[in-house]
């Protein structure tokens, strides 16, 4: 259960984990031609509009926000496709469709995670910055020491985020269609770079768009193909998935269905546990979602892309709509996967379930072999590696402009570069961050990265948004309390993940090894003599090995034989720890400057009096 | 910018602006709270309460699948009363672009009608 908890949590959190996906043998599609041709039209189109968007890139501005010239739907289908990452789209409705009820609490909290962005950070952000979270707090802390700090989060946030997403999407699109993990690799860090250093905001802005509605019209499509059968009567649908023998096979495997039958168990798919035991970890895990999402870079730089807090605002209602039809189209998938194809052949080409959406696009488009069935495969999988070069491509301008705008223009230059030396920084600085992501994701492969993005969450939930949350609200908020609590906030939830069960314990691998072989011989004592136990010994060999090959006394990577605490998603204990950080502190110093902007904060924060202008004239 | 010519503290302390500030934190408040209560009792009754997820409403319908879902409009009806709110209270603080015009505000605001 323990596993299947760890693998629920990173697949909601944005992170397919498809290893086993890859090496399960062969790939899912038998036209590659076709597969080729889809995938060359996708990026064809984005490149093309790369061009365009290139030729109108001059000031560091036009690189950072498209000069603050994007309206506001257009923003918020952006957003949109910032966050709905490949894993939202394959690893949720997976989720979902093995696990009923429970994979789609995680999806919804992913939707919620937006009020508080729409409530509380939106406009105060847009009125008081200008590329980056480091200027909202720049506008009353200490410039150089704020700056400073708070790029290294936003740097750690977005590796974190950026690298599981690179991992993870060539796996997928190696089992998929077959194309190598390393050229794969390679290919998304490639157009990511081309996109980004080149086209700068602009042109992310339009691989998202363009994401964003390929994503929900392809959904769409599965939405309404799944339906048809049922005349579009989603009781009768529902109905038909609790009564599928499909799905009451399924569930009468897991543990949680102990001695129920029939249709209970059914309904049993419908209700919540099957996967997640334990409230309190979800708790934490729907904390971090709610309170992280608010200060991810990525998405508080698209609220500096709009031309002022109104339409800052309403960008955030339009990435609500994009956002909540494509949840609620993969709810749907979900439950049509579990129905329509069925969780053995989705967790026997992947554990995690994540190729559930693009089967059941196979299985409704003429079924494995047919012409249709892989034109639609492929065109799912072209889809999903959009995607994934998009989130990168906006965690990479994020990471980037957080190093030429803050650290570089303003912790070493005290804010003083022209124009020409801040778009070749900003340039340098994504070369330098596609190069670390591309290179960190090679050496990565066969590894779990993915407690990596349930980290980048847990650092932007407490780390940036305490300090964030108490700049903009907070009178007697300190220079030194803001960059004690992003450090602190910072090192609590890295240090929380890595004395956390997500982490190996060899001595644990250890202890269960040995427990199997001690169970192998038990059955093996209890066999009558004349069955020949081969797969009994064979198993019980290779249990021994495993145990005999972790040496007795064997650690964690920080030095632990268990974990010292039994969470996985630090959230529940990082955030508080981040706040209090802060506000101890703040309560121990004292910042002339601080206290002196606070009027000047409070005025420009409600009116937007004095905001960096759009668009230049 | 003409930051320097505005006086913070007097705009901060004028009533009209201070009644702007309270009427938008009070919008905000009330509405995040209601928004966290909302989401966080999916944990809460699964953790306290886990039988009300599995009553039964429909063929194939329970009310778990249906409060996960309604998670949904519900957020949309905290967006749409957040924006009309906020409209109105932007088309006050446009009164306030007027008594200071040292700035330059967007008064474009008051063009948008809600």
């Amino acid at each position: 259960m323990r596993t299947s908890l760890h693998a629920a949590a990173w697949v909601a959190c944005g992170v397919p984990l498809a290893a086993q996906a890859a090496d399960a043998g062969g790939t899912a599609v038998s036209h590659h031609l076709i597969t080729y041709a889809v995938f060359g039209l996708v990026i064809a189109s984005t490149l093309l509009i790369t061009w365009f968007a290139s030729r109108s890139n001059r000031t560091a501005g036009d690189f950072y926000t498209a000069g603050g010239g994007i309206g506001p739907a257009k923003n918020g289908l952006a957003i949109a496709g910032d966050y709905l990452s490949a894993a939202a789209f394959l690893g949720a409705s997976g989720l979902i469709a093995l696990y009923g009820f429970d994979g789609m609490i995680y999806l919804v909290g992913f939707f919620a995670a937006f009020i508080p962005v729409l409530l509380f950070i939106a406009e105060p952000c847009r009125n008081l910055g200008r590329y980056t979270i480091g200027d909202v707090l720049a506008a009353r802390n200490g410039f150089r020491a704020t700056k400073a700090v708070s790029a290294v989060s936003a740097v750690v946030v977005a590796l974190a985020y950026m690298i599981p997403q690179i991992v993870g999407g060539a796996v997928i699109v190696r089992g998929l269609v077959g194309i190598d993990y390393n050229v794969s690799v390679c290919g998304v860090g490639a157009l990511m770079l081309v996109y980004v250093a080149c086209g700068g905001m602009k042109a992310t802005t339009w691989v998202q768009v363009i994401k964003a509605v390929l994503l929900i019209g392809t959904s769409f499509v599965l939405v309404v193909l799944a339906w048809l059968p049922f005349g579009f009567h989603v009781p009768a649908f529902m109905d038909a998935v609790v009564h599928s023998p499909f799905v009451q096979a399924h569930v009468a495997q897991l543990s949680a269905a102990h001695g129920l039958t029939g249709d209970a168990l059914g309904w049993r798919f419908l209700e919540p546990g099957l996967y997640l035991n334990k409230p309190l970890e979800l708790l934490s895990l729907g904390l971090a979602l709610v309170l992280g999402t608010a200060a991810m870079p990525h998405i508080l730089m698209r609220l500096f892309t709009v031309k002022d807090a109104k339409a800052a605002r309403q960008s955030v209602m339009w990435a609500m709509v994009g956002i909540g039809v494509c949840h609620l189209s993969i709810v749907v998938i979900g439950f049509a996967a579990a129905y329509f194809v069925g969780a053995p052949l989705i967790a026997s080409l992947d554990k995690g379930g994540n190729l559930a959406a693009p089967l059941l696009a196979q299985a409704l488009t003429g079924g494995q072999g047919s012409v249709g069935g892989d034109l639609m495969l492929a065109f799912i999988a072209a889809v999903a590696f959009a995607t994934i070069v998009a989130v990168v491509a906006g965690l990479t301008l994020a990471a980037a402009s957080s190093l030429a705008h803050d650290v570089y223009v303003g912790a070493i230059k005290g804010g003083r570069a022209s124009e020409r030396q801040q778009v070749r920084a900003a340039r340098v600085a994504t070369l330098a961050v596609g190069l670390v992501a591309i290179a960190v994701s090679i050496l990565e492969r066969g590894q779990n990265v993915a407690q990596l993005v349930g980290l980048g969450y847990a650092v932007a939930a407490s780390a940036n948004l305490p300090a964030l949350v108490l700049t903009l609200y907070w009178r007697r908020t300190t220079t030194q309390g803001v960059v004690v609590g992003i450090v602190g906030g910072t090192l609590a939830a890295i240090v929380l993940v890595l004395v956390s069960p997500n982490m190996t314990y060899p001595a644990q691998v250890r202890a269960q090894a040995l427990q199997q072989v001690a169970e192998f011989d038990r059955q093996l004592a209890a066999a009558p003599a004349g069955a020949a136990p081969q797969q009994l010994l064979t198993s019980r060999a290779a249990a021994q090995a495993a145990a005999d090959a972790i040496a007795p006394d064997a650690t964690s990577l920080v030095g632990l034989s268990a974990p010292l605490v039994s969470l996985r998603n630090p959230g529940i204990i990082s955030i508080p720890i981040g706040f209090l950080l802060v506000i101890l502190v703040s309560l121990c110093t004292r910042d002339a400057t601080a206290r002196k902007r606070w009027a000047e904060l409070v005025v420009r924060r409600e009116t937007g009096y004095g905001a960096i202008s759009a668009v230049e004239h | 910018m003409a930051k320097s010519e505005i006086d913070w503290e007097a705009v901060l302390a004028s009533e009209h602006f201070r009644q702007l500030a309270r009427r938008r934190r009070n919008t905000v408040v009330v509405l995040g709270v209601l928004a966290a209560l909302y989401y966080f009792s999916i944990p809460a009754l699964i953790a306290w309460a886990p039988e009300v997820f599995r009553i039964r409403l429909a063929a194939g319908i329970n009310l778990g699948t249906v409060f996960a879902v309604s998670q949904y409009p519900f957020g949309g009806v905290i967006a749409y009363v957040f924006m009309r709110r906020t409209a109105a209270i932007d088309r006050a603080a446009a009164g306030i672009a007027d008594d200071r015009a040292q700035v330059g505000l967007a008064v474009a605001e008051e063009h948008h009608a809600y």
